[in-house]
């Protein structure tokens, strides 16, 4: 008996065959790799919702964060116009060097004041001086900073406003009252007269019981 | 579900419909117990899908080898020593044999027997490339990269083989 004779009589022999679940499970192999005799249905109910959860997860992730972007982003842009406005009028108010040609006199000037007021946040001009603006005549600027120093804004290193922390260089009712409305207005504010020394201090510091003339 | 894992799937599914019977009998030569067969090649099938990049060498001869693998893996852990080996084959199959009578068919039978015995008489690496050569019809260098050995070993062992069971089939057949 010979080698071909013996592989002869092997190949005709009957061999068993895997089973038909074996054959199912290898032909179900592209649509899923789990075993079909480990796995519970949960588990594959789970596995097939885990995708969907996370793209809906990263779906709420992108629409949150694109709504936080987009309203911190209008809020920077309203701060900067508010903040460009302001400034703009406030150099149109106060800079002679920026003055427009025709505004010099009359209304123009008065608008300005206006609208510089009107654009400063906070406390008005008018409420930080306690004093009450009255008609400011022509060439306003001018007047003003006959009293009010501009003292620069060290923060900002801009000329927000000459009032707002500006240093009043001398308290003189005749002065003052020559801009700003005198009657009934913060009475326990005393203003020196004319010929009183002058202190080189903070309006908002020269109070009544703290005044160098009581 | 990358391409290469469609591409790994399909063509683990496509050895398994061209080597079904060859990869069966592989795992059930080494396991002896149609069952465990079974779940190794589940667990080979399960270790090809999960791979992230394509074997090197022939796919189904690393299919043939996973299997192998797997089969042997679950003989350790299951400890099947003490349990009666299955065989391969079937018992007495009348529609492969040439039989006209029922001589002939009782003929045929105890042939199938005589031969069930002498190759499970072998030893489990002589059966291993009975299995692999005559079963599955691999060449033997296909064999070699299956059993990771040489052709010219894997050609040897096969002649071995034959020459054992030539001589438990001697005055039987």
């Amino acid at each position: 008996m010979n080698d071909s004779r013996i592989e002869n009589l092997l190949q005709q022999m009957s061999l068993k065959e895997p089973s038909a679940k074996l054959d199912d499970w290898v032909e179900g192999i592209a649509c899923s790799t789990e075993s079909v005799r480990n796995v519970r249905p949960g588990q594959r109910a789970a596995r097939k919702l885990l995708p969907a959860v996370a793209v809906a997860c990263l779906l709420i992730g992108v629409v949150i964060g694109r709504a936080t972007t987009t309203k911190a982003v209008a809020d920077e842009v309203a701060e900067a116009q508010s903040e460009r406005t302001n400034k703009a009028a406030s150099e149109r108010m106060w800079s002679p060097k920026k003055r427009r040609p025709d505004d010099g006199h009359g209304s123009g000037t008065q608008e300005d004041v206006n609208i510089a007021i009107a654009s400063l946040e906070g406390p008005q001009v008018a409420t930080l001086c306690s004093l009450g603006i009255q008609d400011v005549p022509a060439s306003a600027e001018d007047r003003c900073l006959k009293c009010h120093s501009g003292v620069r804004n060290q923060a900002s290193g801009e000329d927000e406003s000459k009032f707002d922390g500006g240093y009043v260089q001398d308290f003189h009712r005749q002065l003052c009252a020559k801009c700003h409305d005198m009657s009934g207005k913060r009475e326990h504010l005393e203003l020196r007269q004319i010929g009183d020394a002058i202190h080189d201090q903070p309006w908002h510091k020269v109070r009544k019981e703290e005044s160098p003339t009581k | 579900m990358t391409a290469d894992d469609i591409c790994a799937r399909s063509a683990g599914k496509k050895t398994y419909c061209l080597q079904r019977q060859g990869l069966f009998s592989l795992a059930l030569s080494i396991t002896g117990c149609r069952q465990l067969a079974e779940d190794a090649i589940q667990t080979a099938f399960e270790r090809l899908c999960r791979l992230n990049t394509a074997p090197h060498g022939d796919f189904s001869n690393y299919v043939f080898a996973s299997v192998r693998n797997a089969a042997r893996d679950s003989m350790r852990t299951a400890n099947r020593a003490s349990r009666a080996r299955e065989s391969i084959f079937n018992g007495f199959a009348a529609s492969l044999s040439d039989a006209e009578s029922p001589s002939d068919d009782v003929l045929t039978a105890e042939r199938d027997q005589i031969l069930r015995t002498a190759v499970n008489a072998l030893d489990d690496a002589n059966r291993e490339v009975i299995v692999l050569k005559v079963f599955a019809g691999l060449t033997f260098d296909a064999i070699g990269e299956i059993l990771e050995q040489p052709a010219k070993t894997v050609a040897t062992r096969y002649r071995r083989a034959l020459m054992k069971l030539e001589e438990r089939l001697r005055g039987q057949l």
